[in-house]
């Protein structure tokens, strides 16, 4: 069972613009009893809105944020890496982890997002079930052995 | 003892003595030219002249030879005189000697006739001087010829003149421009070509300095150049240099300057130009174009990697949704539904391994690296260890010759015996343990280029003894996606050999094969040992 200590909100943001990893990763959430947790948006606009309670999400209540950003690089509108950079520039969003999931295995990609601040690179797995044993590893990794910093307001 | 002393003197014997010993001396007054220079001494002249002379009368008949004429005539003087010209020679020529010799008796002044004469076989050019002979009144009476050979001189002199026109043969029709300058910067002379490239007549040049060529910006800085250039007795040999001319015309030279020197007289600049425009222009083509080729090639070898990559996040859906089915619905699908979805998820796979193919086989040239010193000896050890698993699982033998070091791409080259090597193992004769031989030798061959000479060539061998194959389908196996096997019985994309091929072509190479049915079969390669500079750039 894996620890909420931000209550019954979610906890995990994923930001994927393919419909269908967005698909598998619901699935693997629900393997891992993560379901509840996570919310996903399609770009890296979305993301932004979310965070900032902007747009259509305007009305969410401003606290707590999520604990973890799950990010893909490839999206439309605005993808990954500016997202990425928006965030860590901005004061009250950059302690959230951000994890990069991406199908790049591009060095320059890896290079460059560590250069921006992401805490972690993970080139998504192939097959079904080495996704789900990353997923459980992370929530495993992030919820029980990482010290979180605490709850964040919306800025 | 005195040197000078009289008795030592008297002891010398080259100097003439009278019969009693005394030295003889010439008396004074018989030193003076008239004395001297009296009948005898002129007989001995005449007679000793290395020049043939000879003395005619009036009736042109002769009357003295000396003894070179005598020899050149080659007969004794007795024989001679006395006789005429036509008794001594054919009759027209006999002829034109006597209109010679009335020639000189009437107009009473010297000729020099030239003629031609053949002395012991052999021709000889001479000039006979012909001079009146006149008595104490002035009266002619008779002429006297001095013959002298002018063979060697006529023959150095038509040399000369020969040589003189041939040289100006050459600079007039020279491709190159070219100019004589003096210290000043005056021209001296120009040629046709010099004054069509600069657009002015020879007029314009010649007598004018030669900043005429230049428009009004020039002038000044090059006149204290080129003088500098005397002063310092120093010239660049060679260089280029764009020049602009007066009508404004822009000019690419290749200039060669050297000094021309005539002893005792004033040095003069030569300056020889060639247009090289047309090589510039092409040279900056090139340039261009290799720029665009490497901009293109890089274009191409980003698209293929993107296009492959978009390629592949289908096929990646096709075979996890396949596995979520499976999981899922497995049992509802039954047998037949889960066959027919393995068949999909293999396509799929299959699809995947064809897209990485293709993009190996594009990024043979678009994607290459220098060549450096290969040890292939090293490479298939590299390549054993990575089939290590495929060797123990198969009972493989493979045997390795000695295997040369060449120059080539690293990777390349692994992929290259990867390849070969990987097909000894697979198309083996079921149930025989697989043997791969591997050997290698060097060899000379012939180029038809002069510059390469005979090059050093790398033989490479892999037989195995495996199913073979018939060497009618030798151009089909080399072609890209080509197989001669169907799925079920081995795998593949059938673009091993195909992309092997180009890693070949891409060194320079060769490669072939030898096989028969059942009999295993021989890939022979052959490879450069060293590439060239401009080999490595294409």
């Amino acid at each position: 069972m894996i620890m909420k200590p931000h209550g019954k909100s979610i906890t995990i943001i994923m930001a994927d613009d393919d419909p269908d990893d967005r698909e598998l990763a619901r699935e693997a959430f629900e393997e891992c009893r993560l379901a509840n947790d996570v919310h996903f948006v399609e770009d890296g606009e979305e993301l932004i809105d979310y965070l900032c309670r902007r747009g259509k999400y305007i009305d969410l209540p401003e606290a707590p944020l999520p604990a973890l950003i799950l990010l893909d690089l490839n999206m439309p509108r605005k993808d990954g890496r500016e997202a990425l950079k928006e965030i860590k520039a901005n004061p009250d969003l950059r302690r959230i982890p951000i994890v990069v999931l991406t199908t790049s295995k591009a060095e320059e990609d890896i290079l460059r997002t560590y250069d921006l601040g992401v805490n972690s690179y993970i080139t998504k797995p192939v097959t079904f079930e080495s996704l789900v044993d990353t997923i459980k590893v992370l929530g495993k990794y992030w919820f029980e052995i990482v010290e979180l910093p605490p709850a964040e307001n919306a800025p | 003892m005195d040197p000078c002393s009289p008795s030592i003197c008297d002891q010398s014997p080259t100097l003439p003595k009278s019969a009693d010993g005394t030295l003889l001396k010439t008396a004074p007054e018989q030193t003076t030219p008239a004395t001297m220079l009296n009948d005898q001494a002129y007989r001995v002249l005449a007679d000793t002249l290395p020049q043939p002379v000879f003395f005619k009368n009036l009736e042109s008949s002769i009357v003295y030879i000396n003894s070179a004429m005598a020899i050149m005539f080659g007969r004794k003087p007795e024989d001679v005189v006395g006789k005429t010209d036509f008794d001594l020679f054919p009759k027209d020529v006999a002829e034109k000697y006597r209109a010679d010799d009335l020639r000189v008796f009437t107009d009473r002044k010297p000729e020099r006739i030239q003629e031609s004469f053949e002395f012991k076989g052999r021709k000889r050019v001479i000039e006979v001087v012909k001079s009146p002979v006149l008595d104490a009144n002035g009266g002619v009476i008779g002429l006297m010829g001095v013959i002298i050979d002018i063979t060697e001189h006529k023959e150095a002199l038509d040399g000369m003149q020969k040589f003189e026109r041939e040289l100006r043969q050459v600079w007039e029709d020279s491709l190159d421009g070219m100019r004589i300058t003096d210290e000043e910067g005056i021209v001296i002379r120009v040629n046709s070509a010099f004054c069509r490239m600069v657009g002015k007549q020879q007029e314009e040049l010649v007598g004018k300095p030669f900043t005429v060529i230049y428009d009004s910006a020039h002038p000044p800085a090059i006149l204290a150049k080129h003088k500098k250039r005397f002063i310092e007795r120093n010239v660049e040999p060679l260089f280029e240099r764009e020049l602009q001319l007066w009508n404004g015309e822009r000019v690419w030279f290749e200039l060669s300057n050297s000094f021309l020197e005539v002893p005792g007289e004033a040095t003069h600049l030569l300056s020889i130009f060639r247009d090289i425009s047309e090589r510039k222009h092409a040279e900056e083509k090139l340039r261009e174009f290799t720029s665009r080729l490497e901009r293109s090639n890089r274009e191409l070898q980003d698209f293929a990697y993107v296009a492959s990559h978009d390629l592949q996040e289908p096929l990646r859906k096709i075979s996890v949704f396949g596995d979520r089915v499976k999981a899922k619905y497995g049992d509802k699908l039954g047998a037949e539904g889960c066959d027919y979805l393995d068949r999909m998820q293999k396509a799929a796979t299959r699809m995947q391994a064809l897209i990485n193919d293709l993009l190996t086989f594009s990024r043979v040239t678009s994607k290459s690296q220098p060549f450096v010193k290969v040890d292939l000896a090293k490479v298939v050890r590299d390549v054993m260890g990575d089939l290590e698993a495929r060797i123990e699982q198969t009972g493989a033998t493979i045997d390795v010759g000695s295997l040369p070091t060449i120059e080539a791409e690293p990777l390349h080259m692994r992929q290259l015996m990867q390849n070969l090597i990987g097909n000894a193992l697979k198309f083996q004769k079921p149930g025989v343990k697989p043997y791969v031989r591997l050997d290698a030798f060097l060899f000379k061959e012939e180029t038809a280029e002069i510059r390469a000479g005979a090059r050093e060539m790398a033989q490479l061998t892999v037989s195995d003894n495996g199913i073979g194959f018939d060497e009618k389908y030798l151009d089909r196996i080399f072609q890209v996606f080509q197989r001669l096997h169907s799925r079920a019985e081995f795998e593949g994309t059938g673009m091993g050999l195909a992309i092997t091929r180009k890693i070949v072509e891409h060194h320079k190479g060769q490669i072939t094969a030898k096989s028969k049915p059942g009999e295993g079969a021989t890939f022979i390669v052959i490879l450069p040992v060293q590439h060239t500079k401009t080999e490595q750039e294409l």
